[in-house]
């Protein structure tokens, strides 16, 4: 059991909720999950609930965003501070950092900006500069910039609507940009919606930079037994919940398909 | 509750005689739903298992069907995972050297589109160190071809049955399917075909829809329904089989405490599975099984096949 200490609405859907868990506090690194059992004493609804951890705000806590997407979640959002969930984790496979990474970029789509603000806090620790572009369909959905301000670390916004910063898709702002700069020795980080990984994959492949994309699916174990977030890859079928969240974006097989340049 | 176990205040005994298995315990988990076990083994000392059941194999690796595969209903959930899994090859040379360090019965569950594939992997088993029965699969409801198609057809069944039969010195187990309208009928073409023990019940095939998108919610259309929401089903299913044939039985069907556990044997199981409550704690199945020894023991019952078949009613089971 895990004692809820905050649950508070911070954007319209968005909630953030923080609980103790002093091993999955302790444990956790950027890109990894927590399922999440909501109803302690019922049995609908049924299954846990994969949430990615956002931050880890003092040791022996824990801090995930959420989205109002259904009945559970809604149900979560009902939880008041004090009361209890239950928390597995620190679940999956996270990014991988190479020491010798000159820049990151980090891209955030809507609801997947939140394994951004862990990564970035442990790119801030490694010293690594970090160029940050979150999207959304508009300015009130775009959460979490606030937590994007260390010191080398910049940010580029986007809206679909052109509420807020740059009008038009996260990916297609940050294809503009990447004309201007060389990439050299730098690598990208990607969470969001489908359509907008497929989209990083492509523009990366063009550009040479290694990519490392945050999948999400329906999960029912989150351990790798279901087989429910099976993805296909270039080396053959892979659990998201086991083998990844996160994986290299050149393997993803249906991106491959799928590419303009074949 | 009265016992005439003279052995109360001992640790019951909780050992079970399936035809020619015997399990330290009637508490395994079930296929599909427990991997090939390894997934498990930082969440559950996997030597306490009466058995685990692996994920059903195929003669060739299956990679499964697309994407959405599993849909949350009330109290249970549908899956058309389809499948998936590393083929009858690499599950002998990878993952069956690694599970015979436990101290559990290994069953391999196995599938096939033709007679010939079943006979195939049969044979494959046989052969390997390591299997302690063989699962028949012939209730899969997320394949096009053998699965389900087999396992409702009662001819099928003893076909295959009896051709698996023939073919291995492995403890053969039919695993049935509900969607049927006589799973009697079905349990005594198993029998009739050689089968030393059943087990039951394999999903129920039901269906999810997207009001947004006015599309099904899985991938295949249909899946297989689990979890809590099955059990009074299963329970059934049980006790008609019981009814029907003699051979000992495997229950399962939304199964989450140790008192579901009495439920089953007391229709006419003499163990069980636990399926979907794995997924919600991976430890599930040892917590259950500490359930029902505190169970046995509150009740003074010495040896868990008193409660085989005990159910109190003016039409008893045989």
């Amino acid at each position: 059991m895990n004692r809820v200490v905050e649950n508070r609405k911070i954007a319209p859907g968005y909630y953030y909720l923080e609980f103790l868990s002093d091993g999955i506090s302790s444990r956790a690194v950027p890109g990894q999950f927590v399922m999440m059992r909501i109803s302690m004493h019922s049995t609908d609804p049924l299954l846990r609930r994969p949430f990615s951890i956002m931050h880890i705000p003092a040791p022996g806590a824990v801090g995930i965003v959420y989205k109002i997407a259904g009945r559970g979640t809604r149900i979560l959002s009902e939880v008041i501070p004090g009361g209890e969930i239950d928390c597995m984790g620190p679940l999956g496979v996270g990014f991988s950092i190479s020491k010798t990474l000159k820049r990151a970029y980090l891209l955030g789509g809507g609801a997947g900006t939140p394994p951004l603000v862990f990564l970035a806090a442990e790119l801030h620790r490694m010293g690594i500069p970090a160029s940050v572009f979150l999207g959304a369909r508009r300015s009130e959905e775009l959460i979490l910039a606030d937590h994007f301000r260390s010191p080398g670390q910049e940010i580029h916004e986007s809206t679909d609507d052109g509420s807020r910063g740059y009008h038009g898709t996260v990916t297609a702002g940050f294809a503009e940009y990447l004309r201007q700069v060389n990439p050299e020795n730098s690598a990208i980080y990607a969470c969001g919606p489908e359509p907008m990984l497929k989209s990083v994959a492509h523009i990366s492949q063009a550009h040479s930079i290694p990519t490392q994309v945050s999948l999400e699916s329906q999960m029912a174990c989150g351990i790798g037994a279901c087989l429910g977030c099976t993805i296909q890859t270039l080396a053959g079928p892979k659990q998201i919940c086991s083998d990844g969240p996160v994986f290299d974006a050149s393997t993803i097989q249906k991106w491959i398909d799928e590419s303009p340049s074949g | 509750m009265e016992s005439t176990s003279p052995s109360w205040n001992k640790a019951p005994d909780l050992r079970v005689q399936l035809g020619p298995l015997e399990l330290k315990n009637p508490i395994t988990v079930a296929s599909g739903t427990f991997g090939y076990g390894l997934e498990y083994k930082n969440y559950v000392d996997l030597n306490r298992l009466g058995a685990i059941f692996v994920k059903g194999l195929t003669l060739k690796p299956r990679s499964g069907h697309p994407q959405q595969r599993i849909a949350e209903t009330a109290s249970g959930m549908l899956n058309c995972i389809g499948l998936q899994n590393v083929g009858i090859d690499e599950f002998i040379k990878d993952k069956l050297p690694k599970l015979r360090s436990y101290d559990t019965a290994v069953i391999a569950n196995i599938n096939g589109s033709t007679a010939e594939e079943y006979y195939e992997i049969s044979d494959r088993l046989t052969q390997s160190d390591g299997v302690a029965a063989l699962e028949v699969n012939v209730s899969c409801p997320n394949v096009k071809a053998g699965g389900m198609m087999f396992g409702t057809d009662p001819f099928l069944i003893e076909t295959i049955t009896s051709g698996i039969r023939k073919r291995t010195h492995l403890p053969v187990i039919v695993k049935l399917s509900p969607n049927v309208t006589d799973i009697g009928a079905m349990a005594i073409a198993a029998c009739n075909g050689g089968a030393d023990i059943l087990s039951l019940i394999n999903t129920l095939v039901g269906m999810a829809v997207d009001v947004r998108t006015w599309r099904p919610v899985l991938s295949n259309l249909t899946g297989g329904l689990s979890g809590p929401a099955i059990k009074p089903v299963a329970l059934r299913c049980v006790y008609e089989t019981a009814r029907a044939v003699s051979v000992p039985i495997i229950g399962m069907g939304g199964i989450c405490s140790g008192t579901d556990v009495v439920e089953f044997l007391l229709v006419g199981a003499h163990a069980v599975s636990i399926g979907t409550a794995s997924y919600i704690h991976p430890d599930a199945s040892i917590r259950i099984l500490d359930e029902l020894i505190r169970y046995m023991i509150e009740n003074r019952i010495g040896h868990i096949s008193e409660i085989t078949r005990g159910l109190k009613h003016e039409n008893p089971l045989p």
